[in-house]
């Protein structure tokens, strides 16, 4: 059989209907546009924030790695070598540190030995030039010109010897090093890598925390929790040793892609809805009209060919429009939402890749097809009977009970289950739009700044004293002094202070309670073991000095509130009792609880004490001074009776008004006063709010600027939805009107119908829009912040849906009613 | 007693630069309980002259006096009131509620109007019309005559003073016509209720206690009254 050549004239036809029906038209290229500028922008933001985070994370660690283990042995080298998930593994090795050269006496720098992998792979992309080759003898180096700066030496180049002194486990060496190579770009610059041999005569060894590096290169790119736990067991790495993620960003990446997908999930699925809702609404309503083709000679393959040629052009022209909108306004927006994701980089490099490009017009394309298979084959259904003006009729039902209520209910009722389907996708897509807004304001405002930055027992302000960072107490400075502290307490701005006292102790050695500890500590933070020292600890304790904080009532009574146990306050404020900072040991509090514990202050050996410990905490606030022995909590006022004007290391200051920037600068000029003012250190809530907030604020508007899209897309089905229920019962609501329904039970009917459509919308939010919002923001939340729905904007959303969804059939009916008497709308459909 | 009453009623409709009068000073009286059927041309202003009568259409002129009120004065509310009181609608294509039951339908006028349904009453109705075995089911699945009964009693429950009969056989075979009209008129002077009917069909006009023409607009003599 022949083709039949008929394209060109489906083609006119559908181009002349095209332009018929320019209003629908528009909305639905409206709709594939909006649709293909999300993707868009959505696809081009993930690959933007991959590629930025990547680079960061190049930049800031120097080289391509996704995890370092600190420390290793031959054996777990060799899994790593094996390892299926691992791409390479590059070893660095810290092989000792610059002391002085002729030029300058104090040096920054280090000395570092890269393996080949390391060098060739792991760092290379972070290298913008190189000059030379990586060193191959002892007496060799690479270097960057920061390194030769930092020894006043700039002017060297390749070939050029310098001498140097510096220090290794062995000692202090001087020696005449040849610059075999020179290099510049990103990472530490401060290092001179050296070659294998000079590693080897340096006495450090790989297996050492604090010298061997394993970087790890991952086959994924990408590391998940999962595979961090995997390869930590595969490694078997002990306690001593340290398997790190090269950067948390890293984690957050997951959740990054989780949330493109996510997002490209819900903009096709709205895209969707509102193209398959217009075209089905605009095929049912041309039935006759593809009835009558049908009569005069037009095949049902022809009609499909028809409509699907409308809605092709429709996508090609909505695509187009979409992916120009996205270009245009991608170089203001994508850089924002980027950097509100996190990204520091000033210049963001957005990232138009094709795949990007054709990943947008495949998912709108895979939309549009999915969106007006139904509609377009609906239209083929119509039979040449219906065009000649008669109804179908569905015998699908036959009888019906009559229904309860009142009329009207019934009748709103009637009306939105007459197809299900259609309404179902209605209340969807509200409901959708409805649910991303909640999840946005559940997630931005209990997430948001002022939630999260939250300090120790509320304080606003927490001022250091730096100097007591010093390791002799001579070179302490009393910079928070009564005439300080009474200065704070005076101004009427401030509610109260919590000052954190410091004096040095010495704990004798005792056989239980700090054999368990200094077990626990050394295991886990020094590289020697107990043993080596413990004889040394027994005969010189005064070497292994640690501190007792100092803390008031209050701060107790809120640090009693956050033990597992209670500790009596009575005991606590006697000096009877007291609370052991536990420095991350995990000990367990059965073999502390009740011990006692002797000790004496550094500055009077003779008079000792003894206390029994009641508490354990982890409050890395008390953690600013830590000794090698346990430190001890206990009341300030106990302290003020043993020793004379005990050091204030720390002070908490709380406002009597939240976020008081006036109270907070006067307590600024009070330091810049101060003879001490370049050893004050402080953090303040408000700086770090205003800092939180500018990340967030981006995220804030970007947020809502997707939930008011969605929103937009919601409304449009509603919007389109109801105007063509109305067109289509116009006959019927004129009937009503005919047989004496008024205006008002009109009008109340529609209501009720809006009503119906924005209870259930409110109802899909409440309970999918919910659950889905609970478990994104337990997914996130790592503060454990209780879950709690902001009950403003929620109400106000659900109000405008109400709102809207009662108005637009309104306006619809007001509109399309208004220029026709009762007998021109019924004879219309006659 | 008239309980229909017109007065130099006109209705112009301006089409482009033409008027068209659809109704040209029509005076124009139907007694209580009167069945009269109004014949005319297609366009001759039959189905005008019935719209203005049920206070579907504004007249350009003249007025329209039914049951003592003059509806003239009444705004788009209170025709409506009017009309599910006063007025009982049959239309040729039926115009039921496609997805209301046969007795929903019927009671519609009721319910709107916010009385209580007299079952007793519907129930006589639907014998009367011989609907009672079809009460629970959809327009849909009936006949075309038997919808149009459906609609016969829609028009008849809520008791109003007058029923308007816009071609309620044109969409019926002539068995069907002659059933319908059968119990509509049967009904209708069982409860006392005036019809004013609209055909083209001479037959159907037959059954009628008067026939009026019309004729562009105009009433034309020639139409009467029958024994």
């Amino acid at each position: 059989m022949l083709r039949n050549n008929n394209g060109a004239v489906i083609t006119r036809m559908a181009t002349h209907s095209l332009v018929r029906n320019k209003g629908k038209n528009i909305v639905l290229i409206l709709a594939v546009m909006l649709s293909a500028f999300m993707l868009f922008t959505v696809l081009t933001v993930g690959g933007t924030w991959i590629r930025m985070l990547k680079l960061e994370m190049l930049r800031t660690q120097g080289g391509e790695f996704e995890a370092v283990l600190y420390g290793f042995t031959k054996e777990q080298e060799e899994i790593c070598q094996g390892h299926p998930e691992i791409k390479a593994v590059g070893i660095g090795a810290y092989s000792g540190w610059g002391i002085k050269t002729e030029q300058d006496d104090t040096l920054h720098s280090i000395f570092v030995w890269a393996d080949k992998t390391q060098w060739e792979t792991i760092l290379k992309p972070a290298r913008k030039w190189v000059k030379g080759s990586y060193p191959q003898k002892a007496n060799e180096v690479m270097v960057t010109r920061e390194v030769l700066k930092d020894c006043g030496m700039e002017q060297l180049n390749v070939g050029d010897s310098f001498t140097i002194t510096y220090g290794d486990n062995l000692g202090e060496h001087t020696r005449e090093l040849v610059i075999s190579g020179m290099w510049g770009g990103y990472g530490d610059k401060k290092t001179f890598y050296v070659s294998k041999e000079f590693f080897e005569q340096s006495g450090f060894m790989l297996q050492d925390n604090a010298t061997g590096l394993l970087h790890l290169q991952l086959k994924s790119g990408i590391i998940t929790n999962k595979l961090f736990e995997r390869l930590e067991k595969d490694l078997k790495v002990d306690k001593k040793q340290r398997l790190i993620p090269s950067s948390t960003a890293q984690t957050g990446m997951v959740y990054v892609l989780l949330g493109v997908l996510g997002l490209i999930a819900v903009i096709c699925l709205s895209a969707y809805l509102l193209i398959y809702n217009i075209l089905y609404l605009s095929v049912s309503g041309n039935i006759r009209y593809y009835g009558l083709l049908q009569t005069i000679g037009m095949t049902p393959k022809q009609i499909y060919q028809l409509v699907k040629k409308q809605v092709w052009l429709i996508g090609a022209m909505g695509i187009g429009m979409g992916l120009v909108l996205g270009i245009v306004t991608s170089f203001g927006l994508i850089p924002a939402i980027v950097k509100g994701l996190g990204i520091h980089e000033k210049h963001i490099e957005i990232v138009f890749h094709p795949f990007i490009f054709g990943l947008s017009i495949l998912f709108t394309v895979a939309t549009v097809k999915i969106g007006s298979r139904k509609p377009a084959r609906l239209a083929t259904l119509s039979s040449p009977i219906e065009a000649l003006g008669y109804r179908k009729v569905s015998l699908k039902k036959q009888t019906r009970k009559p229904a309860k209520g009142g009329i009207l209910w019934r009748m709103a009722k009637e009306r939105i289950g007459r197809d299900k389907k259609k309404t179902a996708m209605v209340v969807a897509s509200l409901g959708i739009s409805l649910s991303v807004f909640l999840c946005m304001v559940t997630l931005i405002e209990s997430q948001g700044p002022r939630t999260i930055v939250s300090n120790y027992m509320e304080s606003d302000m927490i001022i250091n004293n730096d100097t007591m960072q010093m390791r002799e107490k001579n070179e302490w400075k009393p910079l928070i002094d009564i005439s300080f502290l009474e200065n704070i307490k005076e101004d009427e701005a401030i509610k109260k202070v919590y000052p954190v006292y410091n004096e040095e102790i010495v704990i004798p050695w005792q056989a239980e309670f700090i054999d368990y500890w200094m077990t626990n500590f050394y295991d886990m933070w020094m590289q020697e073991a107990y043993d080596d020292v413990k004889e040394d600890y027994q005969k010189h304790p005064e070497k292994y000095y640690s501190f007792l904080v100092g803390i008031d009532k209050d701060a107790f009574r809120y640090l009693n509130l956050t033990m597992e146990n209670t500790v009596a306050e009575k005991d606590f404020l006697e000096g009877k009792a007291c609370i052991l900072y536990d420095n991350m040991l995990g000990l367990d509090f059965e073999k502390v609880n009740g011990q006692k514990i002797s000790y004496y202050l550094k500055d009077n050996p003779k008079q000792r004490y003894q206390m029994t410990m009641q508490g354990i905490t982890n409050d890395t606030h008390y953690a600013n001074l830590l000794g090698t022995p346990p430190t001890l909590i206990v009341s300030s006022t106990f302290l003020k009776k043993i020793t004379k004007n005990p050091y204030i290391s720390k002070l908490g200051i709380e406002y009597e008004r939240e976020y008081d920037e006036e109270a907070e600068d006067r307590i600024k000029d009070l330091m810049d006063d101060s003879s001490y003012k370049k050893d004050f250190s402080y953090s303040s809530k408000i700086e770090e709010v205003k800092t939180v907030e500018k990340a967030q604020g981006n995220m804030m508007r970007i947020g809502m600027g997707l939930a008011l899209l969605l929103a937009f897309i919601g409304i449009m089905n509603y919007v389109n939805t109801s105007v063509s229920n109305l067109q289509t019962s116009q006959m019927e609501l004129s009937v009503m009107e005919s047989i004496g329904m008024t205006q008002k039970q009109l009008q109340k009917l529609l209501v009720r119908e809006g009503v119906l459509y924005a209870v259930s919308a409110l109802l899909f939010a409440a309970t999918i829009g919910l659950f889905i919002t609970y478990c994104l923001y337990q997914s996130m939340n790592y503060r454990q912040i209780p879950f709690e729905v902001p009950v403003l904007p929620v109400l106000l959303a659900g109000a405008t849906v109400m709102l809207m969804c009662i108005a637009v059939p309104l306006i619809a009916y007001w509109r399309l009613g208004r220029k026709e008497t009762l007998v021109e709308r019924i004879r219309g459909f006659e | 007693m008239n309980i229909v009453e017109t007065k130099n009623l006109k209705k112009y409709y301006t089409l482009g630069e033409n008027t068209v009068k659809a109704l040209d000073g029509v005076d124009f009286t139907v007694s209580e309980q009167e069945f009269v059927a109004i014949i005319g041309k297609s366009g001759s202003g039959k189905s005008t002259l019935l719209h203005m009568l049920g206070g579907l259409d504004t007249p350009t002129e003249g007025e329209v006096i039914v049951d003592g009120r003059r509806l003239g004065g009444m705004n788009r509310e209170q025709l409506a009131i009017f009309r599910r009181r006063k007025v009982g609608f049959i239309f040729q294509n039926y115009n039921l509620v496609q997805d209301m039951n046969v007795y929903e339908n019927i009671v519609l006028p009721i319910e709107l109007d916010g009385m209580h349904v007299d079952d007793g009453f519907v129930a006589e109705l639907l014998d009367v019309l011989k609907l009672t075995e079809k009460r629970q089911m959809l327009p849909g699945t009936l006949s075309g005559g038997q919808q149009q009964r459906v609609a016969i009693a829609r028009a008849i429950a809520s008791k109003p003073a007058i029923i308007l009969a816009d071609e309620p056989t044109g969409n019926l075979d002539t068995q069907s016509s002659h059933d319908v009209m059968g119990l509509l008129k049967m009904a209708a002077k069982q409860y006392q209720q005036t019809i004013v009917l609209i055909t083209h069909d001479h037959d159907i006009a037959q059954l009628a206690d008067r026939i009026v023409r019309i004729e562009d607009g105009r009433l034309v003599k020639g139409g009467g009254r029958i024994a």
